[in-house]
């Protein structure tokens, strides 16, 4: 049977919310063991976001958002501020490959974990730490949601409509960004690991790899001084460029037309309308500069049309149209379902229902072994008895304690709930 | 000494413009040998594309060129010749890491499939990336960043919700599939470096957008669309998530509705929890308008990096909207030493973006972007044997 490139690596993870998790499913999906570790005190924040009726039972396991992102991962309930658990974590990075943690950039000091001391328990250690602004820096306790992060980037600077009306990413745009690229970097140290037996220290900045995400924006302004302004939907050179209005309730379709070549098919998909031969859309220059009228055009043909429509009969004749696509038409969509790419997984708890699978395929592992994510403290008997070799009755000793549990103590009033 | 964590990767780059060449650089700086492959006389499409030094344009002089392929050889190439794929799977003999993205034909039609080149090199990693992926009855869909980004599903919640959606700064959907393509290929290539199993990996840049879409499309999936179809959340959808003017330019502040209470002390209007417009989540919601006056009236008389200090002593979730000259200013990227000078026989010294990650034992490693086909002779006559003259023949031939 054909191996996952991660198989054998035991992931430590600390992470939660968005970010992190994000970036230890890929880690899970890849074949990794990730042992995530939540506490009856300190528990995913994640599991609130519940939207179903308060009378629910064990409301903290049928989060979607929780469990789409955490599904591949064992779940652990442990308090790393008590010394007793402190004792079973060590236990634990003893036989782990990685820790990967999210917290505010001086949790881990307090807790006693900093690299240093985990390089103790298991010199060869990968530690990865991932708050906003980096472990670093006169900034680094600051507020970091990810909001504010794509603000101090420098992206919410060059989003908006061009009269102005400056915007943020509609999602907390730098989670899914640091959670991506914190797996590659947990890869590179393994592969470093691979060529000299040593671990290492990775401190990840969301903030930092955002503003890579806009190099040209920083060289544009190292090179002549230049600040971006706000172009909406435009682009510096190509036209026709836009979002057009669609028939139907707040529907939308993409359109980029790329060279004269393009715009012959363009027109004829169209029907070659008269305004089509109009000298001000005779050239990709003059096109650019009359964007105004021709958006007006191409506007009164798109509206009549619903955006499926327009993006088939314009993809037929060779042109880049999509459709600005909602929720429901991405997980209704033609390509996306017959690529597989959703499944109909089941939760032992929270049901069946339409998850997405890997982020990217492999050729030679092309079967996606659907692994639920973790109940609250699921898997504890496998990490305390199994794994760390835990007696019965220092586990149950644990549980009075509270140190381990599985029932995270969520007040009832932060649940989010619909009670409608 | 080990210089970096992918000092013995040896990676083919056949990207172009954004997406393949990000992944690319990303390998580059973390010590990897990167290898561009560029077609003879234009090269990348991207040394075409501005911003350029001083408005002039010029191939060596593209700002996005020289961002996006810092820390790579550069070779020329005809890949339609018989003799340049030839030459190709000689180089792809030891590659561990090939990154590509053209359209899904491409590499098929020029007889260089995973499959020819798995005959090759059975380790070898090809990283495809593409916006719909190898498959699918979308695959020979032509897309630009903006419908890339649109198909993805982020941009519908982008925006106001009275008008229509908005694309995001710059190229995130190229990006985005770059980044996603390069953790793919970091991981993939560990796993052959392990049991010498190459692979095919298949990145699609629609997919990695659709799986980022926060918490409302699983909760859409779950519940049901009705109930938590998202709209676009608007600079002031929420009077305590948003972008808001102030004296200099502009600040954001976010906060969920729990932390109201410290938005309220940020604008020293601890009193306003308690006034009955305000007081809960539901009345918010109906006097929206008028806590974004509220708001506003307290933003519009303060500066940016005022409102943020001010924050940072508070504890309360503000930050500047800074713009790209003002990221030189950021304290915080100068003692992080984020950005990093390189200097360009082109351009001279510039300043770059640095390392996305530091790395205690393997830091990256900012060198400047190639010359196309400066490393024609390392590569064909060094390191493959050819001679000189033949070198030149070739040229002449069209193959390099």
């Amino acid at each position: 049977m054909a191996k996952l490139p991660l198989e054998g690596v035991r992931v430590a993870d600390l992470t939660m919310v968005w970010a992190g998790p994000y970036g230890t499913r890929i880690l899970a999906d890849m074949g990794a063991e990730v042992i995530k570790i939540e506490s009856v005190e300190n528990y995913d924040l994640i599991r609130t976001f519940v939207f179903l009726p308060s009378t629910t039972e064990n409301p903290w396991n049928k989060s979607a958002y929780f469990n789409h992102y955490n599904r591949g991962k064992l779940g652990v309930s442990l308090n790393l501020a008590k010394p007793r658990g402190k004792e079973v974590f060590k236990k634990l990075i003893k036989i782990s490959d990685v820790v990967i943690e999210n917290y505010r950039a001086d949790v881990m000091e307090r807790l006693g974990f900093t690299y240093e001391a985990l390089k103790e328990i298991k010199p060869d250690i990968i530690m990865l730490s991932m708050p906003g602004r980096g472990s670093t820096g006169p900034e680094r306790l600051n507020y970091a949601y990810g909001p504010l992060l794509e603000a101090n980037a420098g992206l919410v600077s060059i989003t908006g409509y061009p009269d102005g009306r400056i915007e943020r990413t509609g999602i907390s745009y730098g989670d899914p960004i640091a959670g991506a690229t914190a797996a590659g970097a947990v890869a590179l140290a393994l592969h470093y690991r691979r060529l000299t037996g040593k671990g290492q220290f990775i401190d990840l900045s969301q903030m930092e790899c955002l503003t890579r995400m806009i190099g040209e924006a920083v060289l544009d302004w190292s090179m002549n001084q230049r600040i971006g302004g706000l172009t909406g939907n435009r682009h510096p050179y190509m036209a026709p460029h836009g979002c057009y209005r669609c028939k139907g309730e707040d529907k939308w379709v993409t359109i980029a037309v790329q060279n004269d070549e393009e715009w012959e098919s363009f027109c004829q998909a169209l029907g070659n309308p008269q305004w089509t031969s109009d000298y001000r859309f005779a050239d990709s220059l003059s096109r650019w500069q009359n964007q105004d009228e021709l958006d007006q055009h191409i506007g009164e043909w798109t509206i009549l049309r619903t955006p499926h429509e327009v993006m088939y009969i314009l993809q037929n004749a060779g042109i880049a149209a999509g459709v600005v696509m909602d929720h429901i038409d991405l997980l209704e969509d033609a390509h996306l379902n017959e690529r597989g790419f959703w499944g109909m997984h089941t939760h032992p708890q929270a049901g069946t229902w339409k998850i997405e699978g890997p982020t990217w395929r492999l050729s030679e592992a092309p079967d996606f072994h659907w692994k639920p994510a973790p109940c609250f403290g699921q898997h504890n008997d496998y990490l305390f008895r199994d794994l760390l070799g835990l007696s019965d009755e220092e586990i149950r000793q644990l549980e009075e304690e509270q140190i381990i549990g599985t029932k995270p103590a969520i007040p009832q009033h932060l649940l989010l709930v619909d009670d409608t | 000494m080990i210089e970096g964590a992918l000092s013995d990767l040896k990676v083919l780059d056949l990207g172009h413009c954004i997406s393949g060449p990000y992944c690319a650089c990303l390998l580059a700086g973390y010590g990897a040998e990167v290898i561009k492959v560029e077609p003879p006389g234009e090269g990348d499409p991207a040394r075409r594309m501005g911003p350029f030094l001083r408005d002039e344009p010029h191939p060596e002089r593209s700002g996005l060129y020289l961002y996006l392929n810092t820390r790579k050889k550069s070779v020329t190439l005809n890949l339609g010749t018989t003799a340049g794929a030839n030459i190709f799977k000689q180089l792809v003999k030891d590659t561990d890491v090939l990154v590509e993205n053209f359209p899904p034909r491409v590499m098929p039609g020029l007889g260089l499939s995973y499959a020819a080149l798995k005959e090759i090199n059975p380790r070898l990693v090809m990283v495809s990336i593409t916006t719909f992926g190898q498959t699918g009855p979308y695959r020979d869909f032509k897309s630009t960043n903006l419908t890339s980004f649109a198909m993805g599903g982020q941009m519908m919640i982008t925006g106001e919700p009275d008008r229509e959606p908005l694309k995001n700064a710059g190229d995130q959907a190229e990006y985005q599939a770059g980044l996603y393509g390069f953790t793919a290929a970091a991981i993939a290539s560990y796993g052959a470096k392990i049991t010498g199993q190459g692979q095919h990996v298949d990145v699609s840049a629609m997919e990695c957008m659709s799986s980022s879409l926060e918490g409302s499309l699983p909760t859409t999936s779950y519940i049901g669309g009705d109930k938590h179809n998202r709209h676009r959340m608007g600079s002031q959808l929420t009077a305590i998530m948003g972008v808001y003017p102030c004296r200099d330019g502009h600040v954001i502040v976010h906060a969920n509705p729990r932390e109201w209470p410290k938005v309220a002390e940020s604008i020293d209007r601890p009193e306003l929890t308690e006034d009955e417009r305000f007081s809960t989540f539901l009345v918010r919601h109906e006097h929206n308008d008028e806590l974004v006056a509220t708001i506003m009236g307290w933003t519009t008389e303060h500066d940016k990096m005022e409102i943020y200090d001010r924050a940072a002593r508070m504890r309360t979730p503000w930050a500047p909207v800074l713009n790209t000259r003002e990221l030189f200013d950021s304290p915080q990227y100068k003692a992080r030493g984020f950005f990093v000078e390189i200097t360009h026989p082109e351009t001279g010294p510039l300043m770059y973006p640095g390392a996305p990650f530091k790395m205690s034992e393997a830091p990256w490693q900012a060198e400047r972007a190639p010359l196309l086909g400066e490393h024609n002779e390392e590569i064909y006559c060094d390191r493959l044997g050819y001679t000189r003259e033949e070198l030149a023949q070739l040229r002449s031939q069209g193959v390099i």
